[in-house]
């Protein structure tokens, strides 16, 4: 037995030395990688002509690692939140996790998105403008012109894929809202899924929003089974599945950086959340939205957010002032703000878990955190009264204040799937008047932003004052990181990026802006910031049914002086007419380059696929047969029986074995709030239609 | 209107009031076999208690214009 072990001890101390001088030149000298053409090829390696591999010498591994001593990356985007929503920027709701990172980092008041969804999401990751990505509205509003077809480009590599193939491990959790409306089928193309716009990992929903309780979701490509659990909340799931993946990942490559994006649904409608968030913000605004307005101003100014004597913008002529409010209106829509404030406080408490879990690992000194506290302005899409279901506002259908008051002790649960009236998303984006869509006003643009950074951060609770926009976010990583911009990517010539980088400012307050020139456009609202000057036309507000004039008037535009006039209450198109005129044809000159022409302001004609040249899976098809297993098909992809009022005929083939009772569903759309089924239920077949929730009639077999 | 047939035999009938012109929603998806997330049919539910117990062979849906006649009746 010695005997053996010591041969055995003896052969390994000799293999143990020959390893050792043949690993002499082991890893790839990182130095050296040219980072500009991605990925970064494998450099070709000669034969051998040694016969044994003990006289032989391997040569250097090649592999891929992100530069030394390189920080993290985390980005949170909050859905659907302006400029007052946070704490630390006046608003009334709390929001720790963010003013924290504030407080030990920096902020920026003059931080801006393009006004919506899926443009300033394809922005923000890739560093260009929205119509550069063909992003100019959301996906489900794809039309046949670039710049708005909703389909990205490969020219506009996003930054998870540069970090990805520059050696990070990267991840999104939440929503995504970047995939073309008719790619997201079993079909794909899946090259616009979060898998191949460079994330290893995705758990998340494709679409613009989520039901909260009952979501659909992806992990990578395959939909995921939520447990049939009351208490499940997807805030939580999607938290516990960046916690876990962070502490994995560097449980096993401790040298590794990760990028997490984190983006959850909230706080867009529906706004859903479980009844002890709720309890704790009771009464808590019953002073209205218009004292509000004037609370969050005089805090904001108090902070040094906002410059001393800033004037509150008017509230558009739509909003009502809250004291001439019924009482049962008034009770309705504290409860709506009160569910809403609600949603917002759990939102940021599972933000706080995820930084926490960095912290537990010791990873938050060097790891950059961009709290991006919005993707554009409160919503205004709950009109003048807000919604039981947001449903009825996408078809027309006005719910009064008596109908939704039967639901006020259910509003945020599993039985709504509710909205806020306008009057609360402008108090959030006080001191601004308009709200989110509106892209030619700040209360549409501009959001909170928080950067946390302790490794590469000197100044703690600084604010920053520079104008920047979620174009300049990437560029800001890459520098940091130390990467050059890439030109070629997956064999593809890039397009540069328009976005600058923010790094000049983190430890410079003074330092002169470096963003000086930035157009804005959506659905027609549109306007040009040039160093200081803001030049702007409202051409729509949200509740308005069409565009207040045609793209070609010109008569309605305003110039303001940022630089005196933080809140945009001070036109001077009368006083520097000559002005106005430079920044109008510095605005067509930015649109034409960035492929914002021609501007598309049929907003209602956009959601109709045929109408504007958008692929639909089902184009001149008028019947479909599908068989078991098939689910998960989403409004873009499955055959439109309802828009038109068309008529149809469902044939189910089906067998029930001898002896058993025949009971479920055949086939379904939709649910709770509005949709239809054929099924049997104990042996008689039924076909349901359930309308917005509110009407629902049943058909069901006599005997 | 709405009519229901089992094996060509019509078993029953009902008129539908109002109709979305638009969508049903979001998030929510067509499925066959089973409802996913929240329920169509609150006396059936959703998920597991939803799935159909039999063998689905094909389900087969068409659509056609609707006639400006058949509003009225």
């Amino acid at each position: 037995m010695k005997n053996n072990r010591m041969k055995g001890k003896t052969a390994l101390g000799i293999l143990g030395l020959a390893l050792g001088s043949a690993c002499a030149a082991t890893a790839f000298a990182q130095k050296d990688l040219d980072r500009t053409t991605l990925p970064i090829p494998e450099p070709r390696l000669p034969v051998s002509q040694v016969l044994d591999a003990r006289n032989a010498t391997p040569p250097e591994r090649f592999e891929v690692k992100a530069p030394e001593g390189t920080p993290n990356i985390i980005i949170v985007l909050i859905d659907d939140l302006g400029f007052a929503g946070t704490s630390a920027y006046g608003g009334p709701i709390s929001t720790p996790t963010f003013d924290g990172l504030a407080q030990n980092g920096l902020f920026y008041n003059n931080f801006h998105t393009t006004a919506v969804s899926s443009p300033t999401r394809a922005a923000l990751k890739s560093g260009r403008n929205h119509h550069v990505n063909n992003m100019g509205g959301i996906i489900e509003t794809g039309t046949a012109f670039p710049g708005n077809t909703g389909q990205i480009p490969q020219n506009v590599a996003p930054v998870a894929e540069m970090l990805r193939l520059n050696g990070y491990s990267t991840a999104a959790f939440g929503k995504w809202h970047e995939t073309a409306a008719w790619e997201a089928s079993v079909s794909g193309p899946f090259d616009r899924w979060p898998t191949r716009q460079g994330f290893d990992k995705f758990y998340g929903f494709l679409g613009g929003e989520t039901d909260h309780w009952a979501p659909s979701i992806y992990d990578g490509v395959a939909p995921v089974k939520i447990p049939e659990d009351p208490d499940y909340h997807f805030l939580t799931d999607m938290t516990d599945q960046s916690v876990a993946w962070v502490k994995y990942q560097k449980a096993m490559t401790p040298d590794r950086p990760f990028f997490v994006y984190y983006a959850p649904g909230a706080v867009h409608a529906p706004h859903h959340v479980p009844q002890e968030w709720i309890d704790r913000w009771k009464g808590k605004f019953d002073q209205g939205w218009d004292k509000l307005r004037e609370e969050i101003l005089a805090r904001q100014i108090e902070r040094g957010l906002v410059p001393k004597g800033t004037e509150l913008a008017p509230k558009p002529e739509a909003i009502p002032d809250w004291d001439k409010l019924t009482a049962d209106e008034k009770m309705l829509f504290t409860r709506q703000f009160e569910v809403f404030a609600a949603f917002l406080e759990m939102t940021d408490h599972e933000v706080g878990r995820l930084i926490k879990a960095v912290e537990e690992i010791g990873q938050l000194d060097n790891t950059l955190i961009f709290y991006v506290a919005g993707d554009n302005g409160t919503s205004a899409e709950g009109g003048r009264n807000g919604m039981f279901s947001e449903m009825t506002y996408f078809n027309d259908v006005q719910e009064t204040v008596p109908d939704m008051l039967k639901f006020i002790d259910k509003w945020g649960s599993h039985e709504t799937y509710p909205h806020m009236a306008a009057g609360w998303a402008v108090a959030l984006d006080t001191p601004y008047q308009w709200t989110k869509q509106v892209a030619s006003d700040h209360g549409g643009t501009k959001v909170g932003l928080a950067v946390h950074w302790p490794k590469g951060i000197k100044a703690e609770g600084e604010l920053r004052t520079q104008f920047h926009h979620v174009i300049d976010v990437t560029p800001t990583i890459l520098e940091a990181i130390g990467l050059p911009e890439p030109k070629i990517v997956n064999g593809v010539e890039q397009r540069p990026m328009e976005g600058v980088s923010m790094l000049y400012s983190f430890n410079d307050a003074k330092a002169k802006d470096r963003h000086v020139t930035q157009y804005f456009e959506m659905f027609g609202n549109r306007a040009i910031y040039h160093d200081g000057w803001f030049a702007r036309t409202i051409h729509k507000a949200p509740w308005e049914s069409k565009p207040r004039r045609p793209l070609d008037d010109d008569s309605a535009w305003e110039l303001y002086d940022t630089k005196t006039d933080f809140s945009l209450v001070s036109d001077l198109a009368a006083k520097h007419p000559e002005k106005l005129k430079e920044m109008q044809a510095l605005f067509m000159k930015e649109a034409e380059k960035n492929h914002a022409l021609p501007i598309d302001d049929r907003v209602f004609e956009r959601v109709n696929a045929e109408l504007v040249g958008r692929p639909d899976l089902m184009a001149g098809r008028t019947s479909l047969t599908l068989g078991e297993g098939m689910t998960g098909m989403t409004e873009n992809v499955f055959i439109n029986i309802n828009i038109k009022n068309k008529s149809k005929t469902i044939t189910a083939e089906i067998e029930v074995p001898e002896g058993t009772v025949a009971h479920g569903t055949l086939i379904a759309q939709g649910g709770r709030f509005g949709g239809w089924a054929l099924y049997v239920k104990d042996g008689v077949p039924a076909y349901d239609y359930n309308f917005l929730g509110l009407e629902r009639t049943a058909i069901t077999a006599k005997e | 209107m709405a009519t229901l047939y089992v094996n060509d035999l019509k078993v029953g009938e009902g008129r539908i009031e109002r109709t979305q012109p638009m969508i049903f929603s979001a998030d929510e998806t067509t499925d066959v076999g089973i409802d996913l997330a929240t329920p169509v049919v609150e006396r059936l539910g959703s998920g597991s208690k939803s799935k159909f117990t039999g063998i689905i062979y094909k389900v087969t849906v068409e659509v056609k214009d609707m006639k400006k006649a058949e509003k009225t009746d």
